[in-house]
């Protein structure tokens, strides 16, 4: 059966972890470079040989090989995406997965994310006085400012990174390592498919905790904001605490935000994990692509949203 | 405590956190307010949410801005372009008076805009829920900066047109001040002597000023005063009997002038220039006998010499005598 078929039918095409390794084995092979069972000397002569052709061919066909890798690694993102959602309205899960998901993301993430906050608060809080009291002496819409500042983007942006960090690593290794074991084609043999069964669970609680996580670690920055300005800076906290710039606009896009990060951190965390291969070295490797690109896709979602929210919301 | 609760506290302390968010950026008051209604031209940057300061107090907040383009309020006559609708602490409401001024400031440099209040004179009556009054508009930077840039624009054209005269012109004045200096340093002593005499002249006009101080307020001049105010106060008694009495022969005078009818008016008009006429020929008469009187005095003429030839005074005199004594030569000739 075709793959586009089996997706619109909304019942996904189970692939083995063995199918995506030789995917994998294929494109890089068709890089030019050299096959994974090939890699050692012979790679290494295989790239002289192409420099001594043309100086510029190896680059830019790494260039487009890595963006073409990019891409797949995009569409497997966005079918994963498409199958959570499929088992979010059809599947079966056993009763408190999603719970037991919500407390390791969340409530395990909280110090760690108190802890970061804090100190990303003071230092916004911090850096923001001492460059706007160069230009203007006048604190005094500093926290208006500040409040803006933090709902509107640095709040859900800035913490979605040290979550990404967290939660990413923890979801891409927990899947890598049951893939590498093989528990993952246990699961399938069991008739239970492992997006259902792995993916559908984490990314629920990570929606839900991120923005939970998140929202906390908003209000934690902007104490610990308020702090440094006092103390460093002698801004009253009542003029500190100053709301006056904020419109529901702000409120809505932050809110988005967080919610759209913790979906995607699940997401590009677990299709790392379930495109893990090569034994523990492997879970590595994915444990690091999964951070990488969590923050590269917060990144990217961050730059997307804000400019909706540009037109839709515009900062005044 | 088990997972879940453990996880739903912390979703809960999250809903607390975003309620009492939302709750305190929806601006909710609790206490009792009313409305006031501010008509604006232009009402700056006051937006909704913005505080309502008295004495620099928040007081309320301003509650929306309505935008009303200029057209007739019958309630109040004007012609508002923005009515900003205010919600302001009940408690206050004895204190807002019907004479309070109402402005757009701001709470700093770079601060927020807001609304102040000057309640106005205590006395007066206040302000009523819904009442609607006029505001202070702000004033209105950017025209002036718009103002400003023309007027510096102009400045540099007309520099810019008239580049070779301004510096003729500053040349000149340069000059002419060097020349000055220059007369100044070799007058120094005689100016320093114009000035000297300067003072003393001073000085003088300040001894002759004082000694006419002495004048204007001497006895002599109090007197003067007292006599001008007596009799400036009687002539003001006098006047009043004298006005009336020129009034009622202006009246009477209107009056027999109402009783001359037309033709007795034209019969005047005859009579007026007949004795005209009459005079005229008196005139002419007057100046023949004028004529004949300077001839007599001339001695000219029978008359005049008659009258005024001595000579023949006496021959007549001569001739009286001797007819006096010698009658008989009246009739009889030797």
């Amino acid at each position: 059966m075709d793959r586009r078929d089996d997706l619109s039918s909304g019942a996904p095409r189970r692939v083995s972890v063995n199918e995506r390794h030789a995917e994998y084995i294929e494109g890089r092979a068709r890089l030019g470079s050299a096959s994974l069972a090939e890699e050692g000397p012979s790679s290494d002569l295989n790239h002289a040989r192409m420099s001594e052709t043309s100086p510029f061919a190896s680059d830019e066909a790494g260039f487009l090989a890595e963006f073409r890798q990019a891409l797949k690694e995009l569409v497997g993102v966005l079918r994963l995406g498409r199958q959570t959602l499929y088992y979010i309205m059809n599947g079966t899960r056993e009763p408190g997965d999603i719970a037991e998901q919500m407390f390791a993301i969340g409530n395990r993430s909280m110090p760690f994310m108190v802890v970061t906050m804090a100190f990303i608060g003071a230092i916004i809080a911090y850096q923001t006085a001492l460059q706007s009291s160069r230009l203007v002496p006048d604190l005094s819409m500093m926290g208006a400012t500040f409040i803006k500042l933090l709902i509107r983007d640095l709040a859900a942006s800035v913490g979605a990174l040290p979550l990404a960090t967290r939660v990413g690593a923890g979801i891409a290794a927990e899947i890598g390592s049951m893939v590498v074991t093989e528990q993952v084609d246990a699961l399938r043999m069991s008739n239970a498919d492992p997006v259902d069964y792995l993916v559908v669970p984490r990314f629920v609680a990570s929606i839900i905790m991120g923005t939970v996580v998140l929202l906390i670690g908003g209000f934690v920055a902007f104490a610990s904001g308020m702090f440094v300005a006092n103390v460093a800076f002698d801004v009253n906290p009542h003029t500190f605490m100053n709301l006056s710039l904020i419109t529901s606009g702000d409120l809505i896009l932050g809110f988005l935000k967080c919610l759209t990060y913790g979906g995607a951190i699940a997401l590009v965390s677990a299709q790392r994990g379930l495109s893990t291969f090569g034994g523990s070295e492997g879970v590595g490797r994915s444990t690091t692509e999964a951070v990488v690109g969590s923050c590269f896709s917060i990144i990217v979602l961050n730059l997307v949203i804000s400019s909706i929210g540009y037109v839709v919301f515009p900062a005044l | 405590m088990s997972v879940e609760a453990k996880v739903g506290l912390l979703v809960l302390v999250a809903l607390l956190l975003l309620g009492g968010f939302v709750f305190v950026l929806g601006g909710v008051e609790l206490g009792d307010q009313y409305d006031l209604f501010v008509d604006f031209d232009n009402p700056g940057n006051v937006q909704p949410g913005a505080p309502v300061n008295v004495g620099s107090i928040r007081v309320g907040r301003v509650d929306s801005l309505e935008y009303r383009g200029g057209r007739l309020d019958p309630q109040t006559g004007r012609r508002p372009l923005v009515r900003v609708k205010l919600r302001i602490d009940r408690e206050i409401q004895d204190t807002i008076h019907e004479d309070a001024l109402f402005y757009v400031t701001s709470q700093s440099v770079l601060g927020e805009s807001v609304i102040a209040i000057d309640p106005g004179n205590p006395e007066g009556p206040a302000l009523e829920d819904g009442a609607v009054v006029e505001g202070v508009d702000p004033p209105r930077l950017d025209l002036a900066l718009s103002m400003a840039y023309e007027l510096l624009e102009s400045l540099t054209s007309l520099f810019r047109e008239n580049r070779e005269e301004l510096q003729s012109l500053l040349a000149s004045a340069a000059n002419l001040i060097r020349q000055a200096d220059e007369l100044l340093a070799e007058n120094d002593g005689r100016l320093d002597n114009i000035l000297a005499n300067i003072e003393r002249a001073t000085e003088q006009t300040n001894t002759v000023l004082e000694g006419a101080d002495g004048i204007v307020n001497g006895q002599q001049l109090r007197r003067t005063l007292r006599n001008v105010d007596r009799t400036l106060a009687s002539v003001s008694s006098e006047i009043d009997p004298l006005l009336s009495g020129a009034r009622e022969a202006l009246s009477g005078a209107n009056e027999a002038l109402g009783t001359i009818g037309p033709e007795q008016r034209e019969e005047i008009q005859s009579a007026i220039s007949q004795a005209a006429d009459l005079a005229e020929e008196a005139n002419g008469a007057i100046a023949d006998a004028r004529a004949i009187v300077t001839h007599i005095r001339e001695g000219r003429g029978t008359v005049g010499g008659f009258v005024m030839d001595e000579e023949i005074y006496d021959d007549v005199q001569e001739l009286l005598r001797d007819l006096k004594h010698n009658p008989w030569k009246l009739f009889w000739r030797e």
